[in-house]
């Protein structure tokens, strides 16, 4: 096919093309549709739009169709304080002893909080601090997560801790990372239960095609997770292995999230 | 050459009593079934060229109907309700096509329609192949440049502004479109 014939011109090309369209028009004009689209279309021009003043004066009269979908939207807050905690946590685990950590969510149980190191994260009142504070938490090199203000650094949690001084820094970081990663599911697993019961409760409003999509969806990633905590059973410590339950974990909870919002049918 | 097959929009002629259209416009959906029943085929066929696949050319044949009855309303009747239909089914491929690259965030080079690889020459060459195979099977920037021209009826500069190329390019994938179909019909 990438043949070009050096004797042919271009001229011989349009007038071969050319013949052999006008002697097989018929095939041109003979494509038809397997299907009749026309129910599809008609579904799709006969959907019912609600105006956007419609929908303000029903949320501002508390409808009581609203309150799945206000559930939904708390469970997405709480996902997405989540999601800081999640990323503020792995900051504090790659930082390797030194830790930040959301105090808009439940105190996890890393020794770092646990032993009384002063929180960097703003606090509840000012969440546009707290995010950009999160997303630097986020980005930042681990020596860069450690907490910016107060007095605290890597060292100093250490020695405030009551974790005895002879204890091999390999053993301190795997036992920090075991009760952070704990923490960490602890989360997720709280989160992804929530989301679920939102789900559960708008499932009557949503399309039953969507919802088994998504529920097959849902059980590919949870057999992916299996995997990953079978690999992890037996190599606990490979960064790759938690690294791809957290990304998978992560995607369950975001599919739950983007489900329990979706539009009723 | 100008070898504008019968749908082309200069060609087409309407087929549908114009008060269907204005009964469509002003939201009467029988209206607008029996104007879907009389361009159907051609508006499919539009799809088909230009997609090269039957599947996704029924996806954006509804998408093409139901922007026709978003946009009806707009119709002022300056040209045949057909080749106002024809032309925005053009643009409703145009606009996939260019989605679709987007989502793959395939690197492109000079030849920005390159979305996906053309059919290998085993799959290209078979003896008894039509000509609707064999559109299809052009990589997807010869197959939309050469079905815009020489099937729709389409100008290299009209062809140049729908696809944001140069008119040059325009005529450079259509010769490339040209002598692999005559490679592949040979």
């Amino acid at each position: 096919m990438t043949n070009e014939d050096p004797l042919m011109g271009d001229e011989q090309v349009e007038e071969s093309v050319a013949k052999y369209l006008e002697d097989n028009a018929e095939l041109l004009e003979g494509i038809v549709p397997e299907h009749d689209l026309w129910p599809a279309i008609e579904s799709r021009i006969t959907a019912r739009v609600i105006p956007m003043s419609v929908r303000s004066a029903r949320i501002g009269g508390r409808s009581w169709g609203w309150v799945p979908m206000l559930i939904a939207a708390s469970a997405l807050v709480v996902a997405s304080a989540a999601v800081t905690y999640v990323l503020t946590a792995r900051s504090s685990l790659r930082g390797g002893g030194s830790a930040a950590v959301a105090t808009t969510q439940p105190a996890p149980t890393t020794p770092a909080v646990a032993h009384g190191v002063s929180p960097v994260v703003a606090d509840s009142a000012a969440p546009d601090t707290a995010l950009r504070e999160a997303s630097r938490l986020a980005n930042a090199t681990p020596a860069e997560s450690a907490p910016s203000h107060g007095s605290h650094s890597g060292s100093d949690i250490r020695a405030g801790s009551d974790i005895p001084d002879h204890e091999p820094a390999a053993v301190l970081a795997s036992q920090q990372q075991y009760n952070t990663s704990d923490a960490v599911r602890k989360t997720y697993d709280s989160e992804i239960a929530t989301l679920h019961d939102a789900l559960e409760a708008r499932r009557g409003q949503l399309n039953p095609a969507t919802v088994a999509v998504i529920e097959q969806n849902l059980r590919v990633i949870d057999d992916a997770i299996s995997q990953s905590e079978a690999a992890l059973a037996r190599d606990p410590n490979s960064a790759l292995l938690n690294d791809q339950l957290d990304r998978t974990l992560a995607k369950k909870t975001g599919l739950l999230r983007a489900a329990a919002l979706l539009p009723a049918a | 050459m100008q070898t504008a097959i019968a749908t082309s929009p200069e060609t087409m002629s309407p087929t549908v009593a114009e008060p269907d259209v204005k009964l469509a416009a002003n939201g009467d959906r029988r209206a607008f079934e029996r104007l879907y029943r009389a361009n159907l085929n051609r508006v499919y066929a539009v799809c088909v060229r230009m997609s090269g696949d039957r599947a996704r050319a029924e996806e954006l044949t509804q998408d093409a109907f139901v922007r026709a009855w978003e946009r009806l309303p707009q119709f002022r009747g300056e040209s045949a309700f057909s080749t106002w239909l024809h032309r925005l089914t053009v643009n409703v491929v145009l606009e996939a096509q260019r989605n679709e690259r987007r989502n793959r965030a395939r690197t492109e080079s000079d030849d920005v329609l390159e979305a996906a690889p053309p059919l290998a020459p085993h799959e290209f060459h078979t003896e008894n192949m039509d000509l609707a195979t064999a559109i299809a099977g052009l990589p997807p920037g010869a197959r939309t440049v050469f079905a815009l021209h020489d099937v729709e009826g389409y100008k290299h500069e009209e062809i140049a502004e729908m696809l944001d190329i140069t008119s040059g390019g325009s005529k450079a994938q259509l010769h490339r479109a040209r002598r692999l179909l005559r490679e592949a019909l040979a």
